[in-house]
């Protein structure tokens, strides 16, 4: 079950790049940018 | 108004409306009296008086209005020193010799200042039909000079491919003779094979960029030719896999392809969709870090396209430079120096991808890595085959601000069509997740009751349990 981690833009990228490391399958930022949402959940979508 | 003559009175009323302030003097024709309305001394400054004759008091008629005359007569527009104008009608009846002044100031002001107006429109009208002209002068030398740019860009597109096909002949000779040092049988000191390789890697470096300014040189002439066939992508996928999978072993880079091999067809040229994503990917590879990863992606889009996406996990590219990144010469990366490129290659993508109807584009963040994407329209036949895409089904979404809630629920459910769960506390996320089948989660790092990665942890425990069940 893939886990999307949702991000402040202000958080450290280590932070991100560690979530990452540790098997979350993607991140977005908060507030969402509608396409790039559309696009991991459409790839999702293929995938699972 | 008694005193005025009733035959007056009619010519009066046949000549203005009543708003017109009016004043009169009466002249008696027997015994030469005056008789005035209060409003003329104020209105005029006129020092009427009975003992002077009117005659005298009436000088400004004199040699204008002869008194045998016995039809109105009119004097227009007569501004007095009082800076007020009147209309004065001098009309004769039995009795009286009747004048009457109808004042006409805010008429004559308002004609005065419609002159100014007129005036100034007319100035404003010269000064429209002056930038009229500088314009037009401006559109005739924009146009000379587009069509001065045109010419010299045809030429220098045309120069372009005769010099690059000149530099192509002997870069073949160069290669090939480079090839054939290789397979002498007298074994070669190994610093020769060096300096072989060496000349190979040059060589082939020049021989793409020759190929690239080709490409640009023909697109911009109109001489590129296109041979569209419907074709489904993943074999050409596979293929530039397998074309670049040394290049990217040596730097212990992973593909990883996770392309849907069920799409409909598109009409693609292969030899130059294939060249498109030999390029993108060895991007990928060239803008790598040492055992990273790229990630192919093919699906089908809601708005009927067939979308490639190519994920690497190098370096990123600097917002300031992504809008530019698919123009001729425009490298993206800080570290553009120390890595080979022209580019070029970004470019002939985007305009090869145009002429096959499809569209490219680009997200990257600094230090993640970029994410390439490719679209081409599925071929109008095909769509009414396709069954509607399926969307995610139960999206978990962790969070305990309830404006995220409803804000994600209205993207989700809404917007993407995927049905929406929300869970706030670690009781309910595992109610949600023991009795309902989730697709995907998107935990909100920023929860405040709890410990997002704690939640991540659990989560991933739970997983591995119901397996092993």
């Amino acid at each position: 079950m893939p886990v999307i981690g949702l991000f402040n833009t202000e958080t450290d990228l280590a932070e991100i790049k560690a979530a990452l490391n540790i098997g979350f399958y993607d991140y977005l930022y908060r507030p969402l940018n509608f396409y790039l949402a559309m696009e991991l959940f459409d790839r999702l979508a293929v995938i699972y | 108004m008694n005193k005025i003559p009733f035959d007056v009175r009619r010519y009066l009323y046949k000549q203005y409306n009543e708003k017109v302030i009016f004043s009169y003097i009466l002249i008696d024709k027997i015994d030469s009296t005056l008789e005035w309305s209060d409003n003329v001394q104020m209105l005029y400054d006129l020092e009427l008086t009975q003992d002077l004759p009117a005659d005298e008091q009436l000088l400004f008629l004199q040699g204008i209005y002869p008194y045998q005359e016995t039809q109105p007569f009119v004097l227009s527009e007569v501004v007095f020193s009082s800076n007020r104008a009147a209309d004065i009608h001098i009309v004769p009846s039995k009795y009286k010799l009747c004048i009457l002044l109808f004042d006409v100031t805010e008429n004559m002001l308002f004609h005065q200042e419609l002159q100014q107006q007129k005036n100034e429109l007319k100035l404003l009208y010269e000064q429209q039909k002056r930038s009229m002209l500088a314009l037009k002068d401006s559109y005739q030398e924009i146009q000379r000079q587009k069509k001065f740019a045109e010419h010299a860009n045809q030429a220098k597109s045309e120069f372009l491919r005769h010099v690059t096909h000149d530099l192509k002949s002997p870069l073949t000779g160069i290669l090939g003779f480079a090839q054939l040092l290789e397979f002498i049988k007298e074994p070669l000191p190994a610093e020769a094979n060096d300096y072989i390789g060496e000349i190979k890697k040059s060589g082939n470096y020049l021989l793409s960029l020759i190929n690239d300014l080709l490409d640009i040189a023909k697109i911009e002439n109109s001489g590129m030719q296109i041979n569209p066939e419907l074709l489904t992508i993943s074999s050409l996928i596979e293929e530039s896999i397998s074309i670049l999978k040394p290049v990217a072993n040596k730097n212990s880079i992973a593909f990883i392809n996770r392309s849907n091999h069920n799409l409909p067809a598109i009409w693609i040229d292969p030899i130059r969709f294939r060249q498109i994503l030999i390029n993108f990917l060895s991007n990928a590879i060239k803008y790598n870090r040492n055992n990273g990863n790229i990630i192919i992606n093919s699906y089908l889009t809601h708005t009927h396209s067939v979308r490639i996406n190519i994920k690497d996990s190098g370096c990123g590219i600097h917002p300031e430079n992504l809008h530019k990144i698919f123009q001729e010469f425009e490298r993206g990366t800080a570290q553009d120096k120390e890595i080979e490129g022209s580019g070029i290659g970004l470019s002939v993508c985007k305009k090869l991808t145009e002429l096959m109807s499809g569209s490219v584009g680009v997200y990257s963040e600094l230090g993640i890595g970029s994410l390439f994407w490719l679209e081409i329209p599925v071929a109008e036949e095909q769509i009414v085959a396709i069954k509607p895409s399926n969307a995610l089904q139960n999206i978990l979404y962790i969070s305990d601000n309830k404006v995220h809630i409803y804000l994600m629920n209205c993207l989700l459910e809404q917007r993407l069509g995927s049905s929406f769960l929300h869970a706030q506390d670690r009781q309910s996320v595992l109610d949600m997740i023991n009795t309902h089948r989730i697709s995907a989660i998107l935990l909100d790092m920023d929860i405040f009751s709890l410990n997002a990665l704690d939640i991540f942890k659990e989560l991933k425990e739970n997983e591995k349990a119901k397996i092993c069940r």
